[in-house]
């Protein structure tokens, strides 16, 4: 899934838990609603942190894919509530 | 006492060593009444991961081409580990957002050629029971046999009696580290030749003893006023803290323990700061974990594996001492939070 554009673009490699979750949170406080942001973490907690996080906020997991800059890492593609 | 007078080596024959032997026995006979065993069923390992390694390995095949093993996908690290030591490749069965295992998706994973299933009483980090009762007939129709670690339930529920293989574990219920429980059912295909024999601690096995007797005894007495006292942790937390969030089954599970996830903050400030107040408690938070990978339980529920923190109250605790918790975790939160946010 290609994710629609504008959107923001967050990199978290190398922070730690909960740092990227505490990123898309301030994402969520400064964008408007249904933003899409795309968030780049390297943190195995991350994996299981970002889809539990948009579970109990209501965001939409959108897509996750792994980095393909050659600096590691997964792209997650985050639809934020509406 | 069991110090002075079982220091002996009880597989001697010597007058102290006789002693030893009648202690031992002692010991056994406890905990076969505690645990609703025969005295003739349990053995002690040197150490609970010993006996839950043991309680999978032990196990003969029962048939030509042995089949894989079924645990639960939030069974302990150890047992998990010993099922893929197995030779076949295990199958784990997934839980729900509670930490609990359906029972029929657990059946369904067992085929008439499955070595053994694996099935905690209770899990370790979140408190949630699981539903040993529910899939034990249908284990015993297709005769496989059931692992029920019990190292977090025993001597704080009762352990259904359906059990093939049962490990229990000191350390979790007062008792001594250094030593764990492993019964055996009479009748299950055990090969006990796989384990060199190793001559038991009397006084760890004895004090072992003593600790489930009076835990079994404290949990009938004051287990449904620790259990009032968890449910308002958990849903004052919850409602008090923002993005606060109680994790595992809000009924089934231990009476003592309560698992809460604070998003934003990471579980080893919550725990060194909580230290710091005078409450003892645990995080099964990645940072808190040696090789700082999530918690395979946590991640298992989907639930958040940052700011994770597991409270095992004390059968003594106090309704005051709960107020003081309740009024000193949200600020130690709402500071960790101003320090990242």
């Amino acid at each position: 899934m290609t994710p629609p554009e504008p959107h923001t673009l967050i990199d978290e490699r190398g922070s730690r838990c909960p740092l990227p979750i505490i990123a898309l949170s301030k994402a969520l406080g400064g964008l408007p609603p249904a933003s899409i942001v795309e968030i780049i973490a390297d943190d195995p907690a991350a994996d299981v942190d970002i889809p539990a996080w948009c579970r109990l906020k209501g965001a939409h997991l959108m897509d996750s894919f792994a980095a393909s800059d050659g600096n590691g890492g997964v792209h997650y593609v985050v639809q934020l509530p509406g | 006492m069991a110090l002075d007078a079982g220091w002996a080596d009880p597989t001697r024959l010597y007058g102290e060593a006789r002693q030893s032997q009648l202690l031992l026995d002692a010991a056994k006979e406890s905990i076969a009444v505690s645990l609703g065993v025969r005295a003739d069923e349990i053995s002690f390992t040197p150490s609970v991961a010993l006996a839950r390694r043991r309680a999978v390995a032990g196990l003969v095949p029962t048939t030509r081409h042995p089949g894989p093993v079924v645990t639960s996908a939030v069974e302990h690290s150890t047992i998990i580990g010993a099922a893929q030591a197995f030779g076949q490749p295990m199958v784990e069965v997934g839980v729900d957002s509670f930490g609990q295992v359906d029972p029929d998706d657990f059946l369904a994973a067992c085929r008439p050629e499955t070595t053994a299933a694996c099935l905690q009483v209770a899990n370790q980090e979140v408190g949630t029971l699981q539903p040993v009762e529910a899939v034990s007939t249908g284990l015993a129709m297709r005769g496989i046999p059931l692992v029920c670690d019990a190292s977090a339930a025993a001597g704080y529920v009762d352990i259904p009696p359906v059990w093939s293989v049962l490990t229990a574990a000191p350390e979790s219920f007062g008792g001594p580290s250094g030593i764990g429980i492993l019964a055996v059912r009479t009748g299950v295909r055990w090969n006990p030749s796989e384990f060199a024999d190793e001559s038991t601690s009397v006084p760890l096995a004895t004090a072992a003893a003593i600790a489930l007797e009076e835990s079994s005894r404290q949990a009938a007495q004051h287990g449904s006023r620790v259990s009032e006292l968890v449910d308002l942790l958990r849903t004052r937390m919850a409602a008090e803290i923002p993005d606060c969030h109680a994790v595992g089954h809000p009924m089934q599970r231990l009476p003592h323990v309560v698992t809460l996830t604070c998003m934003y903050v990471d579980g080893e400030t919550l725990v060194r700061e909580l230290d710091r107040e005078g409450f003892s408690v645990a995080s099964g938070s990645a940072c808190v974990a040696e090789d700082l990978l999530p918690s395979h339980v946590l991640a298992a529920m989907g639930a958040l594996t940052h700011g994770n923190l597991r409270i095992g109250l004390p059968w003594d605790v106090t309704r005051a001492d709960v107020e003081r918790f309740m009024v000193v975790l949200p600020q130690i939160v709402d500071e960790a939070r101003g320090r990242l946010l």
